[in-house]
């Protein structure tokens, strides 16, 4: 019962799309999606994580948002989440993410 | 005749001084019990303005123990609900951190592990190669123990030599099995550490939007009471003023004392002239030997012109003033 992830690359920018539940079983496949990406040390490339179709989020995909935002390099990279639901969205405000991320 | 006449007007004289001392006395009663009563009210109405004050302070000093210390929280320890609302909120805060924390920290071992899950299967593919070179080694000794049986006797030492190889293969074989079972039994145990730290990663976040919508309501309850507090104050503090003033005007119209001592003056003035009046009045005017009706005419004439300037002295010297409003200014 798990969600889906799908990937698009552009020159400038990757964007995420999660689908469903965004859980710990999520994990295998979030990393893939952007490990490509961060592993050949790249900084300053963008991070679009598109959640409209994100039905439910708990704190081990708020874990894995973090770790991402520190395998593209923290300050250097822009991670923006977008099309959130307003449930989810109040959960990334509880847990201070509008501090870290670009919500919109 | 003379002399009953005489003794009766002696005897009205006596009656008009007896009753004048009586009318004198009462007077001096009513002053002093006005001015009991006077002393007595104002006590009392200040004793009310100090008690209303008093009250109002306690009022005051109840509800801003109920209100923040606004930012002296170190110097103002007492308790109070928007105080304890917002250290609700930080310790909630701290506690989200804290799992969120907790969920990346599990998050980045769960990569570890399944980059450890991967070194794994690298291992078993080693051990498929292992296991690939054992099976030739076994072909290789197999083929030469045929060539060694066609070479007959000469053949015999290679043959034992060919069967050491083959040995040497199988072992090779049961060591790779063995190591496989390992790892078989290390991927399991990596598994259910996978599992554990699956458990710490994932927590349900809607507690914490529950818990932050509840402080947010309290927020919003404590500023309802703060707004209702401040205007009971404002209030109060109303009421306490109207209290204060009234007190004010009683203890101002208190001061009729003055013009009840100055209505007493004037009566005792009064009473006097009467008693000087009586004095003058000699019987033997009327009464007295030898003394024609002209005589008597004039003496009385006399007397009254010799009263006459002490009652105009004393009609002049009345309280100018009849009530507190007219010129009660000079008073206060």
């Amino acid at each position: 019962m798990s969600g889906t992830i799908s990937v698009e690359r552009s020159d400038k920018e990757t964007v995420i799309n999660i689908k469903g539940r965004f859980n710990f079983e999520m994990h295998s496949q979030f990393r893939t999606a952007y490990q490509e990406d961060t592993s050949k040390g790249q900084k300053g490339r963008k991070f679009v994580i598109d959640l409209s179709g994100t039905e439910y989020i708990d704190s081990s995909a708020l874990g894995m948002l973090l770790l991402l935002r520190e395998e593209a390099g923290t300050n250097e990279s822009d991670i923006e989440i977008i099309n959130a639901k307003p449930e989810i969205r109040k959960i990334l405000e509880t847990a201070n993410f509008q501090r870290l991320f670009k919500i919109s | 005749m003379e002399d009953e006449a005489r003794r009766i007007a002696e005897e009205i004289a006596f009656e008009y001084r007896r009753q004048l001392e009586s009318v004198r006395f009462e007077k001096d009663q009513v002053k002093n019990l006005v001015q009991d009563a006077i002393v007595k009210l104002t006590n009392s109405f200040n004793g009310l303005r100090e008690s209303s004050d008093e009250q109002l302070g306690l009022v005051t000093g109840l509800t801003s123990s109920m209100q923040d210390g606004d930012g002296d929280s170190d110097s103002d320890k007492k308790i109070n609900i928007r105080g304890f609302v917002s250290e609700t909120d930080k310790i909630l805060k701290t506690f989200v951190n804290h799992i969120i924390l907790v969920s990346r920290q599990s998050m980045e071992m769960v990569h570890r592990i399944d980059d450890l899950s991967s070194q794994m299967a690298e291992i078993v593919d080693l051990l498929h190669d292992i296991n690939a070179i054992a099976e030739q080694t076994n072909v290789l000794s197999l083929n030469a123990r045929i060539v060694a049986a066609r070479a007959g006797q000469a053949g015999e030492a290679f043959s034992v030599v060919a069967s050491e190889v083959r040995k040497l293969a199988r072992n090779s074989h049961e060591f790779s099995d063995r190591i496989n079972g390992v790892v078989r039994n290390s991927k399991k145990n990596i598994e259910s550490a996978k599992g554990i730290v699956e458990v710490m990663a994932s927590k349900d976040m809607s507690f914490a939007i529950e818990a932050k919508g509840r402080v947010d309501e309290m927020m919003a309850e404590v500023s309802e009471i703060d707004r209702f507090t401040a205007e009971t104050i404002h209030k109060v503090t109303g009421v306490a003023d109207q209290i204060s003033n009234q007190v004010g005007v009683a203890v101002m119209s208190m001061q009729f004392e003055d013009m009840v001592t100055q209505l007493s003056e004037s009566m005792e003035k009064k009473i006097h002239v009467l008693e000087n009046f009586a004095q003058a009045m000699d019987p033997d005017i009327l009464f007295g030997d030898g003394l024609t009706a002209v005589d008597r005419m004039q003496r009385l004439e006399q007397v009254l012109e010799g009263q006459r300037a002490g009652f105009n002295a004393v009609d002049r010297g009345a309280v100018q003033q009849s009530s507190m409003d007219e010129g009660d200014i000079e008073l206060f």
